[in-house]
């Protein structure tokens, strides 16, 4: 299930895990069709990405891809950032996953923006 | 001839030297009235120069008084108050722009050093948060400064540096490890003595002096793993550069330490990446 920033999640949104403050309060639990109100109170507690789950529409969420090619360049990126890492262990493994996945999100953000400052 | 040591090489140094927006910023914040500790910590938490200097100052041994255990740019601004840090910007010299130096020499930006550095200080209190640690601004701090040794590498060697980055960057590996070949005192050598001489609590000099080589015979074996990942986390994410572009090796001691699992690393690093977010248009150049 998708870990967003609090500011990218839709009221409507239905909760996966429960929400915390960094103190430790429970602010909201696993389950909770978020509100307005319960985004308002996550940031005002400092609270800056939740676990949610998929949209309530059931419509599974398919983030644009690259194509194969820059893919590969991506994937080769990483393979030159993580190699004095190697071997690398099953934290690293998922450390450099969620790192590509982050790096591969914001080169899509970035041509979109682009794009849509042609038009 | 007097032997040149790392020691006589970092008490040689009047100062470090800083990013100038991130000087203006703080100029204008103390000549507010209506500045708070905490846009003021805020502020100094961005830069590695100033916050180091600000906790040597609150730690300095005073006569008659029991040696402190700061670690907190919040408290040193409290115990210090305005006035402390008017005088130590004042003395702070800035970086001239461009920051690429010597130029040329290699593709390393200055600046980059300090979005590191800062990229590390996020991530480690992050870690601290998510692991319930106490005292999460204190990790914050040993993240911000654990490459101070880097900065005072480029100050009076800045040819050496320069050397270590291209290295690096042909070779494809760690500045570190290409420091470890050369057989130099290293960027946490010089880091460690640095601290040490401007009076910043062992702890914090420590992470300076061993972030790659994490020991559990440390006296905050913690606090240095924290640092130890935190470091692997900036860089993972590509942000800002420790001289080179490249991951270092977890070290085992680090991560039994910590204990963080895989289930934990995708929320950790979105909550590093919306933190830096926010914080990073102050650093952009000006």
């Amino acid at each position: 299930m998708p870990v967003l920033p609090v500011a990218d999640v839709k009221p409507g949104t239905e909760l996966q895990q429960p929400v915390h403050s960094p103190r430790g309060v429970l602010l909201a639990a696993s389950g909770t069709v978020l509100t307005q109100e319960h985004l308002a109170t996550f940031v005002a507690y400092g609270v800056r990405t939740i676990n949610v789950a998929a949209p309530s529409d059931k419509v599974p969420f398919e983030p644009r891809q690259l194509d194969e090619e820059r893919l590969a360049a991506v994937q080769a990126h990483f393979d030159a950032r993580f190699a004095p890492a190697m071997p690398l262990s099953p934290l690293m493994r998922e450390v450099r996953r969620v790192a590509e996945e982050m790096y591969i999100k914001k080169l899509l953000q970035q041509e979109d923006l682009e794009a849509g400052a042609d038009r | 001839m007097r032997q040149t040591t790392p020691e006589s090489l970092i008490a040689a140094l009047d100062a470090l030297p800083t990013l100038p927006n991130l000087r203006e910023t703080l100029a204008q914040a103390l000549s507010n009235p209506y500045s708070s500790f905490g846009a003021l910590t805020d502020i100094i938490g961005l830069d590695v120069v100033m916050a180091a200097r600000l906790i040597g100052a609150a730690n300095r041994p005073q006569a008659g008084t029991p040696r402190r255990n700061i670690t907190s740019i919040n408290k040193a601004l409290r115990i210090l108050g305005f006035d402390a840090v008017r005088a130590l910007l004042a003395s702070q010299p800035v970086i001239s722009e461009p920051t690429t130096e010597p130029a040329g020499s290699s593709s390393f930006v200055v600046r980059d050093l300090w979005l590191h550095s800062v990229a590390a200080a996020v991530a480690a209190r992050a870690i601290a948060v998510q692991m319930a640690y106490p005292e999460p601004d204190e990790y914050y701090l040993a993240g911000l400064l654990h490459d101070i040794g880097k900065i005072a590498m480029l100050r009076i060697r800045p040819n050496q540096f320069h050397a270590l980055a291209v290295q690096a960057a042909a070779s494809q590996r760690t500045f570190y490890q290409c420091e470890m070949d050369n057989g130099q005192p290293s960027h946490a050598v010089l880091g460690r003595i640095l601290l040490r001489q401007w009076s910043l609590p062992s702890a914090l000099g420590e992470v300076a002096g061993r972030h790659h080589t994490p020991q559990s015979d440390s006296a905050a074996p913690r606090l240095l793993a924290t640092a130890h990942i935190a470091d692997i986390l900036a860089r993972a994410l590509g942000v800002g550069s420790g001289g080179d572009p490249f991951v270092p090796p977890l070290k085992p001691v680090a991560s039994v330490q910590v204990a963080l699992r895989p289930s934990n690393v995708e929320t950790l690093l979105t909550e590093i990446d919306c933190e830096l977010s926010r914080v990073m248009a102050a650093l952009a150049p000006s």
